[in-house]
């Protein structure tokens, strides 16, 4: 192999067969020494926004490895079937990150960050923290997390894409809809009291 | 976004190992897909009634040949596709038995469009069309439903060979059941290998998709 980071060729197909058998412990440590490669090939193709979505993109193909691992076929080389699944997981997924970025930046950073602050502005003048908590806490994860730190911790989009591991475009679109949800509940509180 | 560590998903992944067989060559897995789906298409062909002089025509040796020819172009369609969902083969190897349908299909192409310019009034023939489409859905089947055993790694690419497959089969089939020879027959032929070749593709993100367990 000449590699003397990768692991001896002979111990991967030993341990893909043993797993073949339903080897936990082999597996576990085929999985291990998958683990390098499958982040080379990852890093490799680069076009990932940062570690997280690079993380995201490991564990995918570390799944699909799983699911396909009948396909490997113990006379043949280990090496070359990982490669195989890897470069190809790792391009489907690069394509799709590359889509959904795509209909992400489409938002204005303007437009969806400081447009419309005038759903928790109301509330501030009124000075009713509690009602802006319970609907804070009401909205789901992602755009609880996004209003958090961008609207009461006010941090930058940077700052709070490497806080939370979401991209960017991601953070925009959950404060959009966040403040538009948070519009929502505001506005039926208000008619029930 | 990211919700487990790297470290817990191996953890899961190894807890949660079953034993699994290891997938069969393509060469073996082509052997099982003919057993499987010459049956029913061997039914079908006696349902829609065979040519009378079906044996004699058999025993023509240009007939034979012919048909031979385009049942291996089939065989080798579906040994490529076996193949596509293997991961580890170098494709480059094996790129003469790849080509070996597309060629015999731009052949029957050419042909066929020669036939069809000097006899236009058999064009009338198009159940044959309908014929083929409708025999080739059993060996796409159960293609397909083999091949979502593998890996999809080019499924774009392998539906493509899956068509070609099932409709080479279908053609065949379809020859078997013509009450007298047309020169415009194989434009018909040719015409509904070319809708199933335009959809096969296109039907490649529902039909053949990575699974996640």
């Amino acid at each position: 192999m000449g590699d003397p980071e990768l692991p001896d060729s002979d111990n991967l197909e030993r341990w893909m067969q043993a797993a073949q058998g339903g080897d936990a412990a082999a597996y576990a440590r085929l999985l291990e020494a998958a683990v390098p490669i499958v982040r080379r090939v990852v890093a490799r193709r680069g076009g990932f926004e940062n570690a997280a979505d690079e993380e995201d993109v490991l564990q995918e193909v570390l799944v699909s490895l799983h699911a396909v691992r009948a396909t490997y076929d113990p006379s043949r080389p280990f090496l070359p079937w990982l490669l195989a699944i890897a470069r190809h997981r790792v391009a489907d997924l690069h394509r799709r990150h590359q889509r959904t970025r795509g209909r992400e930046v489409a938002l204005d950073a303007a437009e969806t960050v400081g447009a419309d602050d005038s759903a928790i502005g109301h509330i501030a003048t009124r000075d009713d923290g509690e009602r802006l908590h319970r609907a804070i806490a009401a909205l789901p994860p992602a755009q609880r997390r996004a209003i958090t730190l961008l609207k009461l911790r006010e941090l930058s989009l940077r700052e709070a894409a490497a806080e939370s591991g979401m991209t960017t475009g991601s953070l925009k679109v959950a404060t959009h809809r966040a403040l538009a949800t948070l519009r929502r509940l505001l506005a039926s509180t208000r008619n029930l009291s | 976004m990211t919700t487990i560590s790297t470290e817990h998903l191996l953890h899961a992944l190894a807890m949660n190992v079953q034993p699994v067989t290891p997938l069969p060559h393509p060469t073996h897995w082509t052997r099982t897909w003919i057993l499987r789906m010459l049956p029913v298409l061997v039914l079908g062909v006696a349902i829609v009634t065979p040519r009378r002089d079906l044996a004699t025509r058999l025993l023509d040796p240009d007939v034979a040949l012919e048909a031979g020819l385009v049942l291996l172009g089939a065989v080798a369609s579906a040994w490529s596709a076996f193949m596509l969902v293997l991961p580890g083969f170098r494709r480059s190897y094996h790129l003469p038995v790849m080509l070996l349908p597309v060629a015999w299909l731009l052949w029957r192409l050419g042909r066929a469009g020669l036939a069809g310019l000097q006899s236009p009034s058999d064009l009338a023939e198009w159940r044959c069309f309908v014929l083929v489409l409708g025999f080739a859905l059993v060996p796409v089947a159960v293609l397909v439903r083999m091949l979502q055993r593998g890996a999809p790694l080019a499924p774009g690419l392998t539906m493509i060979f899956v068509a070609m497959a099932g409709t080479g089969v279908a053609d065949v089939a379809a020859r078997f059941c013509h009450a007298v020879e047309s020169p415009a027959h194989d434009l018909w032929h040719l015409a509904a290998t070319f809708v199933v070749l335009g959809v096969a593709p296109l039907l490649a993100p529902v039909t053949l998709r990575w699974r996640t367990r």
